[in-house]
């Protein structure tokens, strides 16, 4: 299988000499969930901005479905990959929720009959029909995160990039953004994600995992397999995901958990057995 | 701040929030051309006598018209008057002032409206003209925000902004960037209230380490705005780099052309809106060109001379 | 002496269609000394009853008594110097780092103590002492607050409000978009200025820290104080309906607990003892 994304010996250095991130390779498949880890200053954000294109000057190659990131292909790539940003405020442009999902469709010169049918759809899948009129000032950060999210999947990408989408969020919205996401990705299997963070148990979740840490990408693949480093993980400044934490503590105590159970449910089971 | 009418979008779904945006400026444009004509004609009769107070009556007519519609436009446009009124407050001082300069400096090189009263030891005069001068100002002045307050309380930031690059459209013949000019003042719209919660929460953080903003002398609260002014240039900034990378990643290319999701359309109704406006300032056009006009309101007992 | 809100109700807009109840009838105390946590959904009040504390607000109703200060509706009992109550209360909203202005890291540190009357070289000597607490040693002093780091930014803006010592210090989601280990160094640090004896008024969404630095915690909905506990009983509790999220090692005690087991929640600290206490239970059936 090709992978949708495929980085390559990525180096960026945005004065010269300190690298941000030094050689970094790895691929994603298509229609997996991929997170980012890494503490503040590992190099996740400056990763997601290459990815999009937001700066130049870096060394090695970024392919999206095998096509080559350059500034000629730039806008082909970008019509393919979607972001959703940290910051609930500064990424919504327009002055209404319905305005600002037609912000996208709007630069990719969507004809004005359709439309409304795609803002209406969108908006819909997000939850937020009722609030097309509503101006921004007037939205919950969940509630504006959402109609990001609705913006960026009117356009139909092939892959999703979540940096830290949910850092700024208080639980409701967190947990609102999560089950948009998992409702998304099972209407839409295909769909790739990236996410970009600092959640520990997210990334317990995802198919894999992506460990930075100053710059070098120091561990990667499921998370059973980079949660079983816990030294590495230790000295970048991470923590381990409760259920892997469960797991390693009953290993410690002569109790080996099959593979198979992976979430707190699974485990709650597993240990009223 | 926050009962301040001046500027703000009252939602509503009044016969003047449907009229086209587009109607609605050139409409209260020329509704500002009536407020600033000004009764010019020579007040002479068919005797050769001047006739007094033609030009203040003629004034009071003029401005009254357009207050009383501006009034009028307010009511069918649901506007609060309590807050037309607070934006009306602030006035009070400038009426003030406008009588002191007038009283002192009279513009009127004949007065029509006679003598107020004489300040024989410093042989000074005050004439009724004076008063009558500061009150058209005033209305004027109350005339200019009343229309403005109509034009942007019924029309959204953004229906206005669309307008603005209708009517700046034929420059784009000399290479003017209207689009992309429209685009930064619709952004710079939608980022108001965001930057006013920036400079709230500001406010309280600086409060909290000792400043006060409304004492102290003239150092301290130099030094108080600038310990909001700067965190707010600086949340400012990196608001607007945010904002260009959210953009350029939603696929903006300023120089590229773009499709539009509200669309403005010409009704029935804008129809109204012109006409009304343009007949208004047609009938003060051809009063200050045709004297026989006066003649005529003379003669009717309008005028009084 | 404790913090005090007697019978408070703070109402916004006051005599306008758009007014609006943000704290109805609040009866608290907050013990000196005491690490307490303020917690609810967003928009429940929890800023604005701590904005009474220093008084950025002044009750509609009712009274907050700080020490010797009073902050009632009635302008006649209010506390005229409105300074001295601000350095006794220091308050560290979300994300302080966006109130630096100053050209040096030091110079920003002396402002709050300045204004609060100190005089320069005191002021700077404050600064410094409040800067190594916070982990910014000599190096940091005279560069630019706007060259660092988000983390040392906020720091920075920490050591702004410790500089003036204050004796209650109030922190608005002091880890919000921090990384775990940032957010631990943060608590950390709040927990040494707790141990040095200052009453510590959290403000948060996030249960763990709650759990791991906090001794009791008002719980606050719609405007009004649904409980006042301790962390442990709180977890017990079902805590979903003000949109708290239970830390999982309690979510799991409760989820075993609803599934037959027996697990006493108050003697479950982390994964090991909840292990001890499954055997235990285990050995009892």
């Amino acid at each position: 299988m090709n992978p949708i994304l495929s980085v390559s010996n990525l180096t960026f250095s945005y004065d010269g000499d300190s690298p941000a991130l030094k050689g970094i390779s790895f691929d994603v498949e298509e229609g997996s969930y991929v997170a980012i880890i890494g503490h503040n200053g590992s190099g996740k954000s400056t990763l997601a901005k290459l990815l999009l294109g937001l700066m130049n000057g870096f060394k090695g190659t970024i392919r999206v479905f095998g096509t080559e990131l350059s500034r000629k292909t730039l806008y082909q790539i970008r019509s393919r990959v979607g972001i959703v940003f940290q910051n609930p405020d500064n990424q919504f442009v327009g002055s209404t929720v319905a305005d600002d999902i037609a912000f996208g469709l709007e630069n990719r010169k969507v004809p004005h009959d359709q439309m409304q049918g795609i803002i209406e759809k969108f908006a819909d899948d997000a939850g937020m029909r009722a609030f097309l009129d509503h101006a921004p000032e007037n939205l919950s950060g969940g509630q504006k995160q959402r109609v990001a999210i609705a913006g960026v999947l009117a356009m139909h990408p092939d892959i999703v990039i979540l940096d830290e989408a949910t850092a700024m969020l208080d639980p409701k919205g967190k947990r609102e953004i999560r089950d948009l996401i998992a409702k998304m990705k099972q209407e839409n299997p295909k769909l790739t994600i990236l996410s970009i963070t600092h959640d520990i148990e997210e990334a317990a979740n995802s198919d894999k995992v992506v460990v930075l840490d100053s710059g070098n990408l120091i561990l990667q693949g499921t998370p059973d397999e980079v949660f079983s480093h816990v030294d590495a993980l230790n000295a970048a400044r991470l923590g381990i995901p409760f259920v892997i934490a469960l797991k390693h503590e009953l290993a410690s105590r002569g109790i080996e958990v099959p593979s198979s159970i992976k979430t707190l449910e699974q485990m709650e089971d597993y240990l009223c057995q | 701040m926050k009962n301040f009418a001046l500027g703000r979008y009252i939602p509503y779904n009044s016969f003047i929030h449907k009229l086209d945006p587009r109607v609605k400026i050139l409409g209260i444009v020329l509704l500002m051309v009536c407020v600033f004509l000004n009764f010019t004609h020579p007040v002479v009769n068919d005797a050769g006598e001047t006739v007094k107070a033609t030009y203040w009556t003629m004034t009071a007519i003029m401005q009254g018209s357009v207050f009383v519609l501006s009034i009028l436009l307010l009511w069918i446009s649901h506007m609060s008057f309590r807050s037309v009124l607070a934006s009306l407050r602030s006035l009070w001082f400038t009426l003030i002032f406008l009588l002191v300069i007038y009283i002192l400096v009279p513009t009127q090189t004949v007065m029509q409206l006679g003598l107020a009263w004489r300040v024989e030891a410093w042989n000074w005069s005050v004439y009724w003209d004076s008063f009558a001068d500061a009150g058209k100002i005033m209305l004027r002045l109350m005339n200019m925000l009343m229309l403005t307050m109509v034009l942007t309380g019924t029309t959204k930031p953004l229906d206005l902004t669309y307008a603005l690059e209708w009517y700046m459209a034929p420059l784009k013949v000399l290479h003017f960037p209207a689009a992309e000019v429209a685009m930064t003042i619709s952004i710079a719209l939608r980022f108001i209230p965001t930057l006013l919660e920036d400079s709230m929460r500001i406010m309280k953080a600086q409060s909290s380490r000792g400043v006060d903003f409304a004492h102290g002398n003239i150092l301290k609260r130099i030094t108080g705005v600038t310990s909001l002014i700067i965190p707010l240039f600086v949340s400012s900034f990196l608001r607007s780099e945010e904002l260009a990378n959210a953009m350029e990643c939603r696929g903006y290319d300023p120089r590229a052309k773009r499709t539009r999701y509200r669309l403005l359309k010409f009704g029935w109704r804008d129809i109204f809106g012109f006409i009304i406006p343009a007949a208004l300032l047609g009938l003060y056009i051809w009063w200050s060109v045709d004297s026989s006009v006066f003649t005529q309101f003379v003669l009717s007992g309008v005028v009084l001379p | 002496m404790p913090v005090k809100f007697a019978d408070v109700s703070y109402v916004y807009n006051k005599k306008s269609p758009m007014a609006f109840e943000a704290l109805k009838h609040i009866n608290i105390e907050i013990k000196e000394g005491s690490f307490t946590a303020i917690v609810g959904r967003t928009g429940c009040g929890k800023s604005t009853l701590v904005s009474h504390i220093n008084a950025l607000l002044n009750p509609s109703e009712g009274e907050v008594i700080i020490d010797e200060f009073v902050n009632s509706a009635d302008k006649k009992k209010r506390t005229k110097k409105l300074k001295d109550l601000r350095k006794k209360v220091g308050l560290v909203f979300q994300f302080p780092e966006y109130q630096l202005f100053e050209e040096t890291v030091e110079k920003d540190v002396a402002f709050g103590p300045k204004n609060f009357g100190m005089k320069e070289e005191d002021a700077l000597k404050a600064a410094h002492e409040a800067l190594l607490e916070v982990g910014l040693n000599e190096g940091f002093f005279k560069r630019s607050p706007f060259e660092l780091s988000g983390g040392e930014k906020r720091r920075v803006s920490i050591a702004g409000i410790l500089a003036c010592k204050p004796n209650y210090l109030v922190v608005d989601e002091p880890t919000a978009g921090l990384d775990p280990l940032g957010s631990k160094d943060m608590m950390d640090l709040f927990e040494k200025v707790h141990q040095a004896g200052t009453t510590i008024i959290l403000v948060t969404h996030d249960m763990n820290l709650v759990l791991n630095y906090c001794d009791s915690v008002i719980v606050m909905d719609n405007g009004e104080v649904a409980k006042i506990t301790d962390p442990i009983s709180l977890f017990g509790e079902d805590i979903e309906k003000y949109s708290l999220e239970t830390p999982l090692l309690y979510k799991l005690v409760k989820d075993l607990n609803a599934k037959g087991k027996d697990i006493d929640v108050a003697k479950v600290k982390d994964i090991s003892t909840l292990l001890d206490q499954l055997r235990i239970s285990k050995e009892a059936k």
